[in-house]
């Protein structure tokens, strides 16, 4: 069956950038990985394209890691510098998002990483199926290890907040 | 009726039971109409899944300017800018017929650089250094000749997976045999497997890719930078892995060449694909031993043929992965004597709680599966708990039993579970369940 890429586009490619920014943590990073990711998925033309989008994200989004991401990381910091001074959001509200992206990051990397991978999947929209097919985990294990992650990030985050509250 | 698992209410709550195995859907919706504990987990972790949605949030994505649907599909319709680099190095490739023939030169260099041997005829590879020691995981590879053809015909493969502006790689493959005695224990990170017992042999196949990112059309002949050898740091496997990438003299840029040289075990092998396709590596993999664990027939066997396939005795490896087993478990044995050992691994269907999982060979194609849960429940107490009908989650082992037992099974399987010490034996393989239960006697 031929995929209609557009509705694909239309359903998936917002949620593929917010999967690649709690992967990289850098939202026109998260962009450009979702343009390339989307870019190869319309030359190969796969046939599960929910999965194979978000599968090639995840190496992709590994990948960046291990390399690019290293070596650029001063050049983000100096760009999102330079956003701050002229960005929208006024000074108080954007140290406070970052105090909350902070938080949500640390509880995320407090995670196994296949709870974590599981965990991000289905917050962007992916029924379990997609993400057995994703993850090579078998369908039934979803639910177990949906249960586990939920729980652990709640509580790790509770940790935090608790910590964060004693500080101030 | 058993009560409902976290794992079940969540499944529940996602309206995900239809992937439950056969009618426990229906029992757990039953089993909520008619349970008032298990209605009051079912609040509890309905206000987990909430707090974990809160938690995550929405990235503001109204600070980035997102692509539209047709800017994505102009670009991918736009020529490749490597284009006219892709004849020549498709005519190349194609010529291969040997270990790194057809190779630049500066590419067989590196490659033999990297791995600091004399590889040429299957001869015996030294080490890659990783942080200065040796790996153990990489050590002492016998390579066996690589097969004539090999590198064409997963070429052809990859260039339809890929497609054509994916050709700017280089890429070989071995498979190798690796003698496990003599390594030094502290040198074997997690795997026990591995810490055989001397004289074991475990068959594995070893992939070496080298791959070249995308060459920038003003670099003329990229240069071969140094390399510094990293542990796989991101995977968590430092033990298992080592890629080698130029070091900061030269810093990544197109034109820039990566080696890696890994493990792979059967299993992996098609994730292998997918990773290829992200990281843009040809990554060529063929690999005999592959074919016949993953293959998996649709139409049962009988016992009989197969054993008189393998023949009695025949197969000697089979006793002495089990001797090595054994000295590892405390368990007489976990493989059918008769039958060829293919592999001998740890999996992890739920992270953190693993399960050995011995493979061998009923006939070619075809695959006896062995999932032995001892050590993940260890005690009798655990046992019982993990055998019982109430559901113990924190259990470890009745996670991990569910999960295996939960798996689906290809058309034409089945499977039984047989105690064996402290622990269950599941098999699954391509025939009924008597004979199954045969071949688990013969353990015995």
């Amino acid at each position: 069956m031929k995929v209609d890429w557009g509705e694909v586009y239309r359903t998936s490619f917002e949620e593929l950038v917010r999967f690649l920014h709690r992967k990289v943590w850098d939202m026109e990073r998260a962009r450009d990985l979702a343009q390339e990711v989307f870019v190869r998925a319309l030359r190969h033309d796969p046939e599960n394209p929910r999965a194979w989008l978000f599968k090639v994200a995840t190496n992709l989004a590994r990948d960046e890691a291990r390399t690019v991401l290293r070596r650029k990381r001063h050049l983000a910091l100096l760009r999102s510098e330079a956003e701050e001074v002229e960005g929208s959001p006024r000074p108080d509200e954007a140290v406070l998002a970052k105090e909350e992206w902070a938080q949500v990051r640390a509880a995320l990397d407090g995670l196994k990483e296949r709870d974590r991978e599981v965990l991000l999947l289905w917050d962007a929209g992916l029924s379990y199926r997609e993400i057995a097919d994703v993850t090579d985990l078998s369908p039934g294990a979803i639910g177990t290890t949906l249960a586990r992650a939920r729980q652990r990030l709640v509580e790790a985050h509770q940790e935090m907040e608790k910590d964060h509250a004693a500080r101030n | 009726m058993r009560h409902v698992t976290d794992g079940e209410l969540h499944a529940f709550l996602d309206g995900a039971l239809d992937l439950l195995p056969e009618g426990r859907g229906d029992e757990v919706r039953d089993h909520l109409a008619d349970c008032p504990a298990c209605r009051e987990r079912l609040q509890d972790e309905e206000s987990v899944r909430l707090r974990a949605s809160e938690i995550l949030g929405t990235p503001d994505l109204s600070q980035v300017g997102l692509p539209t649907f047709e800017e994505l599909r102009e670009r991918a319709e736009a020529p490749s800018p490597e284009a006219g680099a892709v004849e020549e190095v498709a005519a190349r490739k194609t010529q291969y017929r040997g270990p790194l023939r057809g190779l630049p030169m500066a590419w067989a260099a590196t490659i033999v650089l990297a791995l600091g041997v004399g590889w040429m005829g299957g001869q015996v590879w030294q080490t890659i250094p990783m942080d200065g020691r040796p790996t153990g995981a990489l050590d002492r590879l016998e390579v066996a000749p690589v097969q004539e053809g090999i590198i064409e015909d997963q070429e052809a493969d990859l260039l339809t997976t890929l497609g054509s502006d994916s050709l700017q790689y280089e890429a070989l493959v071995v498979t190798g045999r690796r003698q496990t005695d003599e390594e030094p224990a502290e040198e074997l990170g997690r795997d026990p497997i591995r810490q055989a017992t001397p004289d074991s042999v475990v068959r594995e196949d070893v992939v070496v890719t080298a791959s070249r990112q995308r060459e920038a059309p003003a670099v003329a002949q990229p240069q071969v930078p140094e390399f510094e050898a990293v542990p796989g740091a991101a995977t968590g496997e430092a033990e298992r892995r080592a890629v080698l990438q130029p070091d900061s003299t030269g810093a990544q840029r197109p034109g820039d060449t990566t080696v890696a040289a890994e493990r792979v075990d059967s299993a992996t092998v098609a994730g292998f694909r997918s990773e290829a396709l992200a990281l843009e590596e040809l990554v060529v993999t063929a690999l005999p031993i592959a074919d016949s664990i993953g293959a998996r027939a649709a139409s049962p066997r009988a016992v009989s043929d197969f054993m008189m396939a393998a023949g009695a005795e025949a197969v000697p490896t089979s006793s002495r992965v089990s001797d090595s087993v054994k000295a590892l478990l405390g368990v007489p044995g976990l493989a059918v004597p008769v039958l060829e050992v293919a592999s001998v691994e740890w999996e992890e269907r739920v992270p953190g709680e693993r399960a050995l999982v011995i493979r061998q060979l009923l006939s070619p194609g075809d695959t006896l599966e062995l999932h032995y849960l001892g050590l993940l429940m260890g005690t009798d107490m655990q046992l019982r708990y993990a055998r019982a009908e109430d559901p113990v989650d924190e259990m470890p082992g009745r996670r991990a039993y569910a999960n295996v037992l939960e798996a689906s099974l290809p058309k034409g399987w089945n499977q039984v579970v047989m105690e064996r010490e402290r622990g269950l034996l599941v098999a699954r393989g391509p025939t009924d369940e008597d004979q199954l239960k045969a071949l688990l006697k013969m353990i015995r």
